[in-house]
């Protein structure tokens, strides 16, 4: 036989064992063992070897030296601890025919719904059931599943699980955000191409359906992504990103550095010398504007965002004004704006892909003296009339981007750096506009629309500015 | 024709049956789907109807085959209602083909020889190598929990795993073309 059609059938025969064989390997593997008497005769011994170690083990667990193997019995009659053990399977049977479907052992609780629709699957859906082993079958909204071991994993809508155990589940297909405790290090979701080992972190996993294309993006912490075929893995770690597709395991991207995006509430640490002025205090303002094509989806307690796909709209830009009038010209040191993103429920995250916003700052002071709700698309401050995402270039200064990564509608978002200090040191009536887009438009229409919460919203804090005198 | 036994005698007969040849039973329906714990599944509830079917089963014949008939029903059965990916599991047909290669390894007892000379490499192994060996196959580890263990990634923990296998194998078909 051919070397290299040996050293595959091992290869494959490993696969077999380990569980990692993908469908078209399996084909692989049953043409090779198709081919030849002899593959099969390889195949068949050993395997037979695998089992060997296995039950050569498991039937002396109690013997001292290890590997040992049970000499024949030719004796006809089986020795008593045999003949004890199979009557301990007798009684275990007769317990388990009289009471046939015992409930499985749950590991853990769907502790949170919102506006989910299951299709199908054979677990429990409610909120707060527990749940064990199964499928489930999201059609859309969110559903947040708590592990007993430690790890949450929050399901969007469309997307296929399959609970394993507490450490394991399996992504068929949709957006999954994870976040775990420590103790629940080594928490895994295996996708039809890659298998994404948790090392203490928050991350999103995303699997095309169809190709099983498994895009791995890492809020904060170390994350693994291993092939399911060669076992060749790379780390991921904050703000980094990785798509895996066919066979190979694609580079490894960086977020663009100005934000960083947790989907959590994050409280601010910061210290004495740090104040916060929000869209609520003083002259500040916040609301949004919708263009081109009308429709109903309207919030008060939201600033929506959205770049339709198509050029007559409908889309929405946000804008928010702060009061800097406690700060004088040039005394800002550091700067970190916060927007506190909430799901508006319209449109389907899983039909926008990572979304990238741009915040700009109005420059023209002029025309800082905009109002909610009576402010309309065409007289927005610097807008332009005809595009989801454009602003005139001559007002406006771009503050830097962020990505929300696909299936993330909740969490807080922080951007920093100098363009934005800069801005709000150098604005002249110390009133501070700035301005929200999202540059992604959606893949086809229907498409997610993002919401921020405004200085309106009941509970989530109003968008603001840290800031740090010099 | 024998009088019938009595029901104390046929679970007596039962046991000692099932007792004597349980390991090789196991080891016939872990070589066909590879997974101990499925397989231990699959011996749990083909024990259960060997006992129900077991007056069907005629004294004195041949009960190691006449339960690996079972156990092959079983694994078929518990194929069709596991929930994971079909196209992930040799086909029925291919399964068809290893049962009956492996009904052929056992009536030539080739198997036998082999046992006895895995036993002696698994002795050569590495000291370092054969506690992988044991993590895997006596502790039950997953590959994960070995890579813990023994401070190796995943990926390099399962390539020993498959090499290890692969050397054991080899060592296997050279001790026996030896005798």
């Amino acid at each position: 036989m051919n070397q290299d059609q040996k050293k595959r059938l091992f290869e494959l025969a490993s696969g077999h064992i380990e569980q990692t064989l993908s469908a078209s390997e399996v084909s692989e593997l049953e043409a090779l063992l198709d081919d030849s008497p002899e593959n099969l005769r390889i195949f068949s011994d050993f395997m037979h070897d695998h089992a060997t170690l296995h039950w050569s083990h498991v039937s002396h667990e109690d013997e001292e030296s290890p590997l040992e193997f049970s000499s024949p019995s030719h004796s006809r009659l089986p020795s008593l601890p045999q003949l004890l053990a199979a009557a301990a399977v007798i009684s275990l049977l007769a317990l388990v025919l009289i009471k046939p479907d015992p409930a499985p052992p749950s590991f853990a609780t769907m502790t949170h719904t919102e506006a989910a629709h299951w299709e199908s699957g054979d677990l429990p859906t409610a909120d707060g059931s527990r749940i064990g082993s199964g499928y489930l079958k999201l059609a859309k909204g969110l559903a947040t599943l708590s592990f007993d071991s430690g790890a949450e994993v929050i399901l969007e809508g469309p997307a296929e699980l399959e609970l394993v155990n507490a450490m394991n589940c399996i992504l068929r297909g949709g957006t999954a955000v994870v976040e775990i405790a420590e103790s629940a290090k080594g928490f895994r979701i295996e996708t039809p191409r890659a298998n994404v080992i948790d090392h203490g972190t928050r991350f999103a996993v995303n699997v095309d359906p169809g190709s099983g294309a498994t895009q791995t993006q890492v809020f904060e912490g170390l994350v693994e992504v291993e092939l399911n075929t060669t076992k060749e893995s790379i780390e991921l770690r904050e703000g980094q990103r990785n798509t895996v597709t066919g066979g190979t395991l694609g580079a490894i991207n960086e977020s663009p550095e100005e934000g960083a995006w947790s989907p959590r509430q994050v409280s601010l640490t910061k210290d004495s010398n740090w104040t916060t002025v929000t869209t609520a205090q003083g002259n500040g303002h916040d609301g949004y504007v919708w263009g081109g094509k009308q429709d109903d989806h309207v919030s008060d307690e939201l600033l929506l965002l959205k770049h339709s796909q198509n050029t007559d709209g409908p889309h929405r830009k946000a804008y928010l004004r702060f009061d800097l009038t406690e700060y004088g010209l040039g005394q800002i040191a550091e700067a970190e704006l916060t927007l506190q993103f909430s799901p508006t429920g319209w449109g389907l995250a899983s039909l926008v892909n990572d979304c990238v916003f741009e915040v700009f700052g109005l420059t023209d002071d002029t025309l800082d003296n905009w109002n909610y709700p009576s402010m309309r698309w065409e007289d927005a401050p610097a807008n332009v009339f005809n595009s989801g995402d454009q602003l005139q270039k001559d007002k406006v200064t771009s503050l830097g981007v962020f990505t929300v990564p696909r299936g993330v509608q909740a969490g807080t978002f922080h951007l920093h750096g100098e363009p934005l200090t800069d801005f709000l040191n150098q604005d002249n009536n110390r009133l501070a506009t700035i301005i929200l887009v999202r540059r992604t438009t959606e893949q086809r229409q229907g498409g997610l629309v993002h919401g921020l919460a405004s200085s309106r919203h009941p509970t989530l804090p109003a968008p603001a500015l840290a800031l740090k005198r010099q | 024709m024998t009088t019938e036994p009595n029901n104390d005698e046929r679970t007596e007969a039962f046991l000692g049956l099932l007792g004597e040849h349980e390991r090789k039973l196991s080891i016939y329906v872990t070589g066909l789907i590879a997974c101990p714990e499925d397989s231990q599944d699959i011996l749990q509830e083909g024990k259960i109807v060997m006992w129900r079917q077991f007056h069907k089963f005629e004294l004195g014949t041949n009960f190691p085959a006449w339960a690996r008939k079972i156990l092959f029903h079983q694994i078929l059965a518990y194929r069709r209602r596991s929930k994971r990916n079909r196209a992930e599991f040799l086909s029925d047909r291919m399964l068809e083909i290893l049962s009956e290669e492996s009904e052929s390894a056992i009536r030539e007892q080739r198997w036998v020889k082999r046992e006895e000379a895995l036993q002696g490499c698994v002795l050569k192994l590495s000291h370092e190598h054969r506690e992988i060996l044991d993590l895997r196959y006596r502790d039950e580890a997953s590959i994960e929990g070995i890579s813990r263990r023994t401070e190796r990634t995943e990926g390099a923990v399962y390539r020993l795993l498959s090499r290890l296998r692969k050397n054991l194998f080899q060592c296997v078909e050279q001790e026996l073309s030896k005798a």
